[in-house]
């Protein structure tokens, strides 16, 4: 996580750097925004690490643990399917392609987007049918 | 096929995204045939102006959006996880959601064909004013606009999908400083995604704000400023190329390593140097605009010169990885010398070309075309073989024929090089790029003729390629765990190909080769 | 081969940019070459190999820092060369003998020579001739009417982009009379490739002769 905060932090300080000397260079507005984006861009995702590593005590950062130590615990929740990420991609289409040539797709795309995203919210909200990792492998929690 | 539809396991996604690559492969690879077809000759009359134009946007299109940038995604969904030990990507319906939104981005744009007026002829930087004029691109022209927001917005996921992952998905003991070089790359590969994407996904709404809401952006009649397109189109589109590169720098580094019997030379300077080539990938967009006069040239040169060090300690490590090494030209690591070959060229005359003075009489010419294949065709595509041929054993749990591998991959190697080759030289005579026809003046005709036997070549080779897949699958003989023999990372900890959530047990992860390790114990040694 | 012998003062200058920048990708080429082809036949696995591992070392930071401060040595060389060329080529200088206004559009050129009413359009199958005088510096205004489009003279080693709202100055002084080939070098849609043009350039006293006559005079 120390290595994530500095690879973007510095990635920020090297942006900012050139913003500036890109803006003295050649007065040009949309390359100096694009490039003033891009280090604020890069400091937010480095400072929301900085403030969360505290927090966040990563298996994976420290150097002297072996697998079996992390027994009990859970490692990881997945999904193993779920019918809702090819219905909202096809809801996407249909919504971009009305916003072009046809309302009637437009307002079917956009509500069909809608439910989607809620399906998709509702399985996040239920357990069953997602699997919980443990040191034996995968365990249905039903 | 429900099971395809349905489950977010990471490989399967990964082998979407491979397998779907595959077939726009072929599509643009004949569509790349269709173009020598038509140069073969000066003043031929194969395709008409229209469909030339067609087929030239399409191939560069699909071979940027739809093979090279998002075969890397297939492979780093597949390998990442594997290659960290998790058991799947942070998020597995995004990352099911991005395969889909990438497939159908793929088959807008093809459909654009179909459309009334032709497909998109704007070239694939779709440079306005041209791209935003009705007449005459039509549909066609919307469609490709609509794909391209669908992609960038897939791509957009993606990433954030690996940078979660690789951040927080990693095993007990596996420190990032422990990482395989491949997954440092997908990850500097992300972080360039999610700098450079949004302004693609922002310039290509503006184009269809403009098309269609009577939106002035780049019309300068009405205040608007072409230039300014330039600028949001080639702030994406630089770091495009090394989203297409750095991944691919992850796998030659790999299959150097494992077949020199050898640890990856340098691994910090290796790491530092993709995110400085990450870094200072953003600050040289406008090297496509010199010509255009309107643009810092000096910034732009100088920053575009600087990339050559880090890329410069990227050889260097590779060399170093060989060297006193026990080399085993296995086909994937012929893939791999090949590259170092193919990407040097690529590598040396683009520095000429980020100095003005030159790019002045090579911009948009063949010598630029001949240029950027030696990167992304003989650099980019010799890696996605060698992936294929390396990782295939552990993708589809059988090896790839090796006699028709190395066939495979001494006809590419050959063909590659007499296509392009003379590129470069009809460039400095005078041939201007995305042009259907040309004057019989100089050497301008044996030069393409020449590049047009190089491209039938390749074409045999692809389709030995093929043939190789139908007949390694046939033959179906099984493989280990570690069908090399010499693995080094987790993947090759595993079955092949893995178990559903990928690992039984992980060894101990001590070094950033802890499959080696496990192997040795006798040469373990802790690190990082 | 343009690069070997342009015809142009400013195409004299950009030939020595691309000698210096093709001496320096030889070497690096050849020594990498070299390098690398020595890895492959030396160390490859031999037939009666012993199945011992090679040496496993994994960094060497003298080498490595060499590897790199002689490309940052060999940049900032290269920077330094740029910079002074391109200051030449780029600065416009004053009083240029002649004048021509370029327009580009779709799918042809138009050149007029700004107070002698002198105006040569062109089609498509049918392409414009750009009289320029020999050893005179020629002031060419670009602009587009259109879409971009980028005036390119292969024997000049020079293009520069047309981008419509704007307008492009740059110097050309020619070394050779003789008939060059001129062309159209961005994609500017269905017949980007016939948007071609002749430059014709000729001793001064039949320059003036053409420019006194109105353009009629065959020169």
């Amino acid at each position: 996580m120390k290595s994530f905060v500095g690879f973007f932090g510095s990635t920020a300080v090297f942006a900012v750097s050139i913003c500036i000397i890109y803006w003295f260079s050649s007065h040009d507005r949309g390359g100096a925004l694009l490039l003033g984006f891009m280090c604020v861009a890069l400091s937010f995702a480095a400072g929301y690490a900085f403030f969360t590593e505290k927090n966040a005590a990563l298996e994976g950062d420290d150097r002297d643990l072996k697998h079996r130590e992390a027994a009990g615990e859970d490692i990881t929740i997945v999904t193993k399917e779920s019918p809702w990420p090819l219905t909202l991609a096809i809801s996407i289409v249909w919504f971009l392609v009305g916003l072009l040539w046809s309302d009637f797709m437009l307002f079917t795309g956009l509500a069909a987007m809608l439910l989607c995203l809620w399906r998709l919210g509702a399985e996040s909200a239920r357990v069953g049918g997602e699997t919980i990792m443990t040191k034996e492998g995968p365990e249905n929690f039903t | 096929m429900k099971m395809w539809l349905t489950s977010t396991n990471h490989k399967q996604i990964g082998l979407m995204y491979i397998s779907t690559t595959f077939f726009f492969f072929i599509l643009a690879g004949i569509l790349s045939l269709l173009i020598r077809l038509q140069l073969a000759q000066p003043d031929q009359n194969i395709l008409t102006p229209h469909e030339y134009n067609q087929i030239f946007t399409l191939h560069g299109t699909a071979m940027i959006f739809l093979v090279i940038a998002p075969f890397a995604f297939g492979l780093g969904n597949f390998l990442v996880p594997l290659q960290i030990g998790a058991h799947d990507m942070a998020f597995p319906r995004l990352n099911l959601l991005g395969v889909f939104l990438f497939i159908f981005s793929g088959i807008i744009i093809f459909l654009g064909v179909f459309a009334e007026g032709g497909g998109a002829f704007a070239g694939w930087t779709a440079y306005a004013p041209l791209s935003t004029m009705i007449v005459g691109t039509g549909a066609g022209q919307d469609l490709w606009l609509l794909g391209i927001l669908v992609n960038s917005v897939a791509t957009i996921m993606v990433a954030i999908n690996f940078v979660v992952t690789i951040l927080l998905y990693r095993a007990p003991g596996m420190t990032m400083w422990r990482m395989p070089i491949f997954t440092w790359e997908i990850l500097a590969t992300a972080l360039l995604i999610l700098m450079a994407f949004p302004s693609l996904a922002c310039v290509v709404c503006e184009l269809l704000l403009e098309r269609h809401y009577g939106a002035q952006f780049f019309n300068p009649a009405h205040g608007g400023d072409p230039i300014l397109y330039q600028h949001l189109f080639w702030f994406f589109g630089h770091p495009e190329v090394y989203v297409m590169i750095l991944p691919y720098f992850g796998v030659v580094t790999e299959v150097l390593a494992v077949f020199s019997r050898k640890p990856v030379f340098g691994y910090v300077g290796l790491v530092l140097s993709a995110f400085a080539i990450a870094g200072l990938s953003m600050g040289v967009w406008a090297h496509h605009m010199f010509t255009t006069g309107a643009v810092a040239n000096g910034f732009f040169s100088g920053m575009s010169f600087l990339i050559a060090v880090p890329t410069g300690v990227k050889f260097w490590n590779w060399i170093g990885t060989m060297w006193k090494g026990k080399l085993e030209f296995t086909t994937p690591m012929l893939f791999a010398v090949g590259f170092l070959f193919n990407f040097l060229i690529g590598g040396i005359t683009g520095v000429m070309v980020a100095s003005p003075p030159i790019d002045y009489h090579a911009e948009d010419s063949y010598f630029l075309v001949a240029h950027f294949h030696y990167t992304l065709g003989g650099g980019a595509l010799f890696a996605v073989f060698a992936a294929i041929y390396y990782w295939g054993p552990k993708m589809f749990g059988f090896k790839l024929n090796e006699t028709m591998g190395k066939a495979n991959f001494w006809l590419m190697f050959i063909g590659f090089n007499i296509t392009f080759i003379p590129q470069f030289f009809a460039g400095i005579e005078g041939m201007p790029r995305r042009v259907f026809t040309y004057a019989p003046t100089g050497d301008l005709g044996w030069l393409n003729a020449v590049s047009s036997i190089g491209a039938g070549i390749m074409a045999i080779s692809a389709v030995g390629f093929v043939l190789n897949v139908i007949v390694s699958k046939l033959a179906q003989e099984p493989v280990g765990d570690d069908p090399w023999g010499a693995g080094q990372t987790l993947e090759w900890a595993t079955s092949s190909p893995p178990p559903e959530f990928n690992f039984h047990a992980l060894p101990p992860i001590r070094s950033e080769r802890p499959v080696f390790d496990m192997r040795h114990p006798e040469l373990a040694e802790e690190r990082h | 081969m343009p690069i070997l012998n342009p015809a142009s003062v400013q195409g004299m200058d950009l030939r020595g940019d691309w000698y210096i920048f093709f001496g320096a990708a030889m070497f690096v080429a050849v020594f990498v070459y070299a390098l690398i082809l020595y890895s492959v036949f030396k160390w490859r696995k031999r037939r009666d190999d012993d199945g011992s591992l090679p040496p496993q070392f994994h960094k060497n930071p003298p080498i490595e820092i060499t590897g790199v401060v002689i490309p940052i040595i060999m940049v900032i060389g290269l920077f330094y060369v740029t910079y002074l060329r391109e200051g030449v080529v780029d600065f416009l200088k004053p009083s240029p003998y002649a004048t021509v206004d370029v327009a580009a559009y779709r799918w042809a050129w138009q050149f007029r020579y700004p107070g002698h009413n002198i105006t040569v359009n062109g089609t498509p199958r049918n392409p414009p001739v750009l009289v320029m005088p020999l050893g005179k510096m020629t002031q060419i205004n670009l602009y587009s009417s259109d879409v971009v489009h980028a005036f390119w003279v292969p024997a000049f080693l020079f293009k520069r982009d047309a981008t419509p709202g704007y307008t492009m100055h740059f110097d050309i002084t020619p070394t050779r009379t003789g008939l060059f080939r001129g062309e159209c070098a961005e994609y500017c849609g269905l017949d980007h490739a016939l948007m071609v043009f002749t430059v014709k350039v000729v001793p001064v006293a039949d320059y003036d002769r053409w420019l006194a006559s109105g353009g009629t005079t065959t020169t």
